[in-house]
């Protein structure tokens, strides 16, 4: 979880990613920083995010972002 | 044909058929319907729908074979493979997947160009069919989600059939998703007089803002921009403002005609506008407009591209030199191409690769040069949330948005040339007063609008602070309800524009 968070700090260092929930449905996070975010993901977790996962349910919360990694690698 | 009054005539038609004798058949009412609303409109170029909707059907189905087999040759030789042979005969799989899809999607684009860039062809005779950008992009759209694996691939043609030709869709969208629209086909939708009822409120609201609004600054923008007797920048300033004010009247207007009719038959549409002119950023404008295509183009060509590895290797690359650059250059270079894919969606033109691109521009610099707008705001202690802040927001957006329409305002280089030239070498604004009145609206006409957008505006207002206006209209006393239902009617009659026949032309949207 702390590299996920130190991510999304860099990606975006005025946002509280540890309370924020509706990160996608408020409009907080824009499609530059989901990309960004994501190829951080990828490189950093080895795994291969596709567009498919790019769903409002998987981005909405760090918690949500750090469930979704924890699946893919499994 | 379309939303004339035979038309009218056609969806009571329609309904009454639906929620009576075929009731327990009622989405073989809407094929029919659509069928006959397609062939009565654009009988010749129907062939264009046929092989498109041909095409996705039998090609998704081709799509999902092949992943089941992939899927299951692995399964079974797991024990036997190598993780090489596994990976190789992914691979190809994979790949003849990738060709089938990229056959398709070309031929279903290649059909569209045709006719987008036909006035460079010796072909200019052809004319558009009838939702064609529509229902290629829904239908494409189908065909990816079933190449990733989304949604599974419908097996019966005529199912299919309608999803691609829904009537009340076809004619200027929005474009759906199948994993959202299809199955609502298919559930049974008992008579509910609310909904009905809601549903004929959507469709006069529509209604009002297209014929009182709308249409009305047409003539007046129309007339500014087409001719070419030399109107003062100053009236070309403000014809773009109005043309801003008709092209979201004329387009949600025709979108909540569409809406109220398939919500009237039990089916939601795809919600296509969220108040846009609220908007503080661009960014933010593009989520609220036109948003079934520009949701259409992140998720099946901004976010493809973004997540390839070309994309990945560039930006850690640059991230290595500078964070930030390695978060916004590619991004930016991924948005402008994007951007002016949504402009040549509308048409092959100057104008719309202008339009395109300017779009584009904004965006990727918007994110690109956003430390430096930081540090004003510091050094200025500006509060980007203040009230102050965000109208100074919208007026920005607003102004941004009207350069981008003045490209295609006149559709053409040269147009574009005549108005800015006349902005920039004379403005003369006392024109605006004494000139007005000469391009075919007279005061009262203006007046008719502003009480328009006036009653437009406070309605938005109260939905952008989250009140459902129908619901709140439902819960009034039913003789407050009659009037305003009768009010409505009247104001639209007596105060419409009526031009001699009605076609999808009469709508914007519906020449893309």
């Amino acid at each position: 979880m702390e590299e996920l968070m130190k991510i999304l700090n860099e990606a975006r260092p005025d946002v509280d990613f540890e309370n924020e929930e509706a990160l996608i449905d408020d409009g907080i996070l824009v499609s530059f920083d989901i990309i960004y975010i994501v190829n951080a993901i990828n490189e950093e977790f080895d795994i291969e995010v596709n567009v498919s996962q790019l769903k409002p349910e998987n981005f909405n919360s760090a918690k949500a972002m750090w469930d979704m990694i924890q699946k893919m690698q499994e | 044909m379309v939303y004339s009054f035979s038309f009218l005539v056609f969806v009571a038609v329609l309904l009454l058929a639906y929620y009576s004798v075929f009731k327990n058949h009622q989405w073989i009412v809407l094929l029919v319907g659509s069928l006959a609303f397609y062939l009565y409109t654009t009988p010749i170029y129907s062939v264009f729908l046929v092989i498109t909707t041909v095409m996705t059907f039998f090609g998704a189905i081709k799509l999902e074979q092949l992943s089941d087999f992939q899927k299951s040759s692995i399964k079974e030789n797991k024990e036997i493979w190598s993780k090489e042979e596994k990976k190789a005969f992914k691979g190809m799989v994979s790949k003849k997947k990738r060709i089938l899809l990229t056959i398709i999607v070309t031929i279903a684009f290649g059909m569209l160009m045709v006719f987008k860039c036909k006035k460079y062809l010796p072909y200019s005779w052809l004319i558009l069919p009838l939702g064609m950008s529509f229902y290629t992009f829904q239908s494409i759209g189908y065909l990816i989600d079933v190449y990733r694996g989304d949604v599974k691939a419908e097996r019966n043609f005529l199912h299919y059939a309608l999803f691609v030709s829904y009537f009340p869709q076809i004619v200027q969208g929005p474009i759906n998703r199948f994993d959202k629209l299809h199955h609502q086909f298919f559930e049974r939708h008992s008579l509910d007089f609310v909904q009905i009822r809601s549903g004929l409120w959507l469709f006069l609201w529509g209604l009002f803002k297209k014929l009182v609004i709308a249409d009305r600054l047409a003539i007046f923008v129309n007339e500014i921009t087409e001719h070419t007797d030399a109107p003062a920048g100053s009236l070309v300033v403000v014809a773009v403002f109005l043309f801003n004010i008709e092209l979201y009247a004329d387009f949600s207007g025709g979108i909540d005609m569409v809406r109220g009719i398939s919500e009237m038959f039990g089916i939601r549409l795809a919600e296509n506008f969220n108040r846009p002119f609220f908007a503080t950023t661009i960014g933010e404008y593009w989520h609220r407009w036109h948003i079934s295509l520009s949701n259409w183009i992140r998720d099946y060509v901004f976010y493809p591209l973004a997540l390839s590895k070309t994309y990945a290797r560039l930006s850690s690359k640059l991230s290595k030199k500078n964070a930030h650059l390695g978060r916004t250059i590619p991004a930016g270079f991924v948005s402008v191409f994007t951007f002016l894919l949504i402009g040549l969606w509308h048409e092959l033109s100057f104008a719309y690769i202008a339009y395109g691109l300017w779009h584009g521009f904004i965006m990727a610099s918007a994110q690109i040069f956003e430390p430096f707008f930081s540090f004003l705001d510091r050094c200025f202690s500006i509060d980007r949330d203040s009230y102050a802040m965000k109208l100074f927001g919208r007026a920005r957006t607003w102004i941004l948005i009207s350069i981008g329409e003045l490209f295609t305002i006149t559709g053409s280089f040269n147009g574009f040339q005549r108005l800015f030239s006349r902005i920039i070498h004379n403005f003369s604004w006392y024109r605006v007063i004494t000139d007005i009145e000469m391009y075919s609206l007279t005061y009262k006409d203006f007046f008719v609008v502003g009480v328009g957008v006036i009653i437009w505006y406070v309605v938005s207002v109260k939905q952008e602070k989250g009140v459902h206006i129908r619901e709140r209209i439902a819960a009034q006393p039913w003789l407050f309800r009659y009037a305003l239902t009768a009010g409505i009617i009247m104001i639209t009659l007596i105060f419409g524009i009526y031009g001699s026949s009605y076609n999808a032309d009469d709508f914007i949207y519906g020449g893309f």
